[in-house]
């Protein structure tokens, strides 16, 4: 019995739970990579039914196929130059109209195209009945009916991908037509590129690219044609400025002629369910009050959760597993003990004991964003993102960073703007991560028992007070203050789906621990070494060596060589603040130690300029690698590493300097 | 563009909207905008003038822009009023410099501008009578006529449904921050300087056309639109 290998492509534009469709047909099989020399999301997955292996590829959402941005221009490269055998396109019913033109789009491609109408289930809610039999038979392409969410329908899309991969189905579809006023000049515009048209581009497709301005296929053609042949397409160009709105209008009027039958719109005047929440929740006031409320209910839980689950892990798992290790190896060398306890342990450990409240935190936000309601949330936070150079969507990777900077920074590739998207990923190591929090929940209580709340709070406060500044000045100075468009869709709300969200979870997790686990990992191990020779007490090891040099620096911001090693080490990973004073204060005393120790020998001036620089620090190793990958520059990595660095000695030297006035010194 | 040392006094000869002088405040960024009646009917309106520009001068503009309103009946008369008034006025704040300022609209031309938007009303002609969609309040529909903007934003645009023809809904617009609009069953955000971009015509409604009064006048008709 010999295999047939199907490829699909996975097209759609945003929001259409295009996702959800992949995630049920691949499962966990599947594969997340860049597409080559790009910061976009591939996904790859394989799954087998009946004979047929299929390869799924997950094109990038889009609105169009014209390459006005990367994503654009990889759907349809891939779709032209790859050659998949079908192309699925996704569309949700609620939005059929609109979705319709990315139809529209790929239709008059070489590649024969299968309708999937997803979210059928959200629509009817929203009074819009579609009758995908008649849409089928005005489009002449299968179109089959979804509810991903509940598995309905997939059966019948992959039945319907056979019946046209196979030529069963008669696939003939009805192309949308350029507005008939602009007819003549496309016909003139084909004329005049048609030798010039590279392989295995279809002619007449790229003569109406050409008229819509497409810069990727201008570009191409014109390299192909003599100057005098495209004086005359320039010509063509300059007369016809309008040409791509006669292009979309042609496709926009192709698109109703589907629809005049079978679509059935609600009753004029009917108060649908995403307009009523919509009412509150993009209300400039109450949309902000309820933010607020959204934004407090996720850290509740996370924390309330979480922060048990963390004692649970630590004295049910970590420490259990040191001392079975030193039992074990209590006869064996005792730097293979150091090493494996201190080093090892302790930073697996810490990642480890990070997890309930990172998943927590992931699994809150994608509940948040599941549902539709980022793009609310967006739409409220627009008013004040916008002083900063950066609009609403520019929100939601800022607040993951709540939990880990990681995602956060990989997260602002929803930002088509790469000045924004740059401004972002600097911006966004100022939000406080899970690591810089705990820090700041452990030495809070010790430095300041009657205020620590207080304290936490100014802190936390200070830090985005900070970021908001730092983007005011960015925007003026480096980015000249640009306007940004904003142009943003606000999906309708429907039920979460626990499986995307678990995959997001999963994959946000992963994240973590692919970037920042096994650098901390690696740090730890680095850490003991450096801490543990040569000699043997800590006075006498390089980490001290080093500390001790770099003193009369640390004298302006009120810390000793403890301290600065302490905010140093928290390059590697935030957390490392705790272990290295732990290390440095009370070897071998545990937390209670470490707490009177600490007490006893650091001022309140000192312990708070050093709460202070700890949180605007340097973002960590993983965050700068994260930022390196992202921006593809190490100028502007060092530029806003160079940034933190000035900010947060200077921030960190100001508190010592006036908290020494008011007699906090001693 | 307006300093901030800079207020105006809108000279009028009748009934004021009274949001008229914080609206061309705030349009044009002065440091204040007062209203002053001036006459044909003597001294006390005269009089009003005065307090006009004692108030914006003790706000701490150095310089006074006054602008007849188009409602003010300018002739002759009035004119000389004004001059008179410009003149006791600079006497009595020696350091404050009054700029007496013509609205370029005389009362003919102001007359035939208004019959020529009622023939194109009647005519329904639509080029040159289109508003941005981002003058339009909550609930009003339109149609887009079309796109301003760089090629880039003009296929974005297209694409997402904003094609002449198409019927735009209103969903949301408090007068600042992004609207919310409904196109082609798509609901969209849409910051205001895109929805600025969108031209359309208000269905139901004369188009009469206000894009070829003055400044001032213009944002005033928006200002009354405003949702809320």
């Amino acid at each position: 019995m010999s295999d047939r290998e199907l490829s699909i492509a996975l097209a759609g534009q945003p929001n259409v739970g295009k996702t959800t469709v992949f995630n049920l047909l691949t499962g966990m099989n599947q594969h997340v990579g860049n597409w080559p020399g790009k910061t976009i999301e591939k996904k790859e997955g394989s799954f087998r039914r009946n004979d047929t292996r299929y390869r799924l590829v997950d094109l990038p959402g889009t609105f169009s196929l014209t390459a006005n941005s990367p994503e654009e221009l990889i759907a349809r490269e891939y779709i032209i130059l790859e050659r998949p055998d079908v192309v699925v396109a996704v569309i949700g019913a609620a939005t059929l109209e609109r979705n319709l033109y990315l139809v529209a789009e790929l239709l008059p491609l070489p590649t024969p195209v299968v309708i999937g109408v997803n979210m059928v289930d959200v629509a009817e809610r929203e009074g819009i009945h579609i009758e995908t039999d008649v849409l089928q038979a005005a489009v002449g392409v299968p179109v089959v009916p979804m509810v991903a969410t509940r598995n309905q329908g997939v059966a019948e899309l992959l039945e319907a991908v056979e019946a046209v991969a196979t030529k069963r189905f008669p696939y003939q579809p009805r192309l949308p037509q350029i507005r008939p006023d602009h007819l003549a000049v496309l016909e003139e515009m084909h004329r005049l590129i048609e030798p010039a048209v590279p392989e295995p581009y279809p002619t007449r497709w790229a003569a109406l690219k050409v008229l819509e301005g497409d810069r990727e296929m201008t570009r191409l053609v014109r390299d192909r044609l003599s100057p005098e042949q495209w004086e005359a397409v320039h010509q063509i160009l300059l007369a016809h400025e309008d040409a791509v709105v006669a292009v979309a209008s042609g496709r926009y009027d192709w698109i109703g002629r589907m629809i005049r039958a079978a679509m059935v719109k609600p009753r004029a005047g009917q108060v649908t369910l995403t307009e009523r929440i919509d009412r509150v929740a993009t209300h400039p006031l109450w949309g902000m009050a309820l933010l607020v409320l959204v934004l407090v209910a996720i850290f509740g839980v996370t924390y309330t959760l979480g922060t048990p689950l963390q004692g649970l892990l630590e004295t049910g798992v970590v420490r259990p597993l040191a001392s079975w290790l030193e039992t074990t190896l209590a006869g064996g060398p005792t730097w293979l003990t150091g090493l494996l306890v201190d080093g090892v342990l302790g930073g697996a450990g810490m990642v480890i004991t990070f997890f309930p409240i990172l998943m927590l935190f992931f699994a809150s936000m994608g509940l948040v964003e599941d549902v539709g309601y980022m793009a609310r949330a967006a739409y409220v936070t627009d008013r004040f993102m916008h002083r900063m150079g950066l609009h609403g969507r520019s929100f939601m990777p800022l607040f993951l960073g709540f939990g880990c900077n990681v995602p956060a920074i990989m997260g602002t590739r929803i930002i088509e703007s790469r000045r924004r998207r740059l401004l972002t990923i600097l911006l966004a190591p100022l939000v406080p991560c899970t690591a810089r929090m705990v820090v700041i929940a452990f030495l809070a209580p010790i430095f300041f028992p009657e205020h620590a709340t207080w304290v936490s709070g100014f802190l936390i406060a200070l830090s985005l007070l900070v970021m908001f500044l730092v983007g005011i000045l960015l925007n003026r100075v480096a980015f000249q203050g640009e306007h940004i468009a904003f142009i943003m869709e606000l999906p309708l709300y429907h039920l979460p789906n626990w499986r995307t969200i678990g995959l997001a979870v999963w994959h946000r997790t992963r994240e973590f621990v692919s970037k920042a686990g096994t650098i901390i990992l690696l740090v730890s191990v680095v850490l003991w070494l450096l801490s543990s020779y040569p000699g043997t007490t800590l006075e006498q090891s390089f980490l001290a060596q080093l500390g001790l040099w770099l003193e009369p620096a640390g004298r302006l911001l009120g810390m000793n060589w403890k301290l600065l090693l302490a905010l140093l080490t928290s390059f590697f990973a935030k957390e490392n603040a705790i272990a290295t004073l732990g290390v440095l204060y009370a070897p071998g005393a545990g937390g209670s130690g470490l707490a009177q120790a600490l007490a006893a020998e650091v001022s309140a001036a000192s312990a708070l300029a050093f709460m202070v620089a700890q949180m605007l620090f340097v973002p960590c190793a993983a965050t700068v690698a994260v930022v390196r990958q992202e921006t593809g520059s190490w100028r502007w990595t060092l530029a806003g590493v160079g940034l933190l660095l000035v900010i947060s000695l200077l921030a960190g030297a100001i508190v010592y300097q006036s908290a020494t006035l008011v007699g906090w010194g001693s | 563009m307006a300093g901030t040392d800079t207020g105006v006094i809108l000279i009028a000869s009748g009934q004021v909207e009274p949001d008229l002088a914080r609206t061309v405040q705030r349009m044009g960024g002065y440091r204040s905008v007062e209203i002053g009646l001036l006459g044909a009917n003597g001294s006390r309106a005269q009089a009003d003038v005065r307090l006009a520009a004692a108030r914006v001068a003790a706000s701490g503009a150095h310089r006074v822009l006054l602008i007849p309103l188009l409602t003010a009946a300018v002739d002759d008369r009035f004119e000389a009023a004004l001059d008179e008034a410009v003149m006791e006025l600079r006497a009595e704040h020696p350091d404050v410099e009054f700029i007496p300022v013509r609205s370029g609209i005389l009362p003919d031309e102001h007359a035939r501008l208004l019959a020529a938007a009622l023939v194109r009303a009647e005519e329904g002609s639509a080029e040159g009578c289109t508003v941005g969609l981002s003058v339009l309040s909550a609930g009003q529909q339109a149609v887009v006529q079309r796109l301003c903007g760089c090629n880039e934003f003009i296929s974005q645009m297209a694409a997402l449904g904003f094609v002449p023809g198409s019927s735009v809904d209103v969903v949301q617009n408090y007068g600042t921050g992004p609207l919310i609009v409904s196109v082609r069953g798509g609901r969209l955000a849409l910051g205001r300087e895109e929805a600025r971009k969108v031209r359309v015509r208000v269905a139901g409604q004369p188009a009469y056309c206000r894009r070829r009064f003055g400044r001032p006048w213009r944002r005033v008709m928006r200002r009354g639109r405003r949702h809320e």
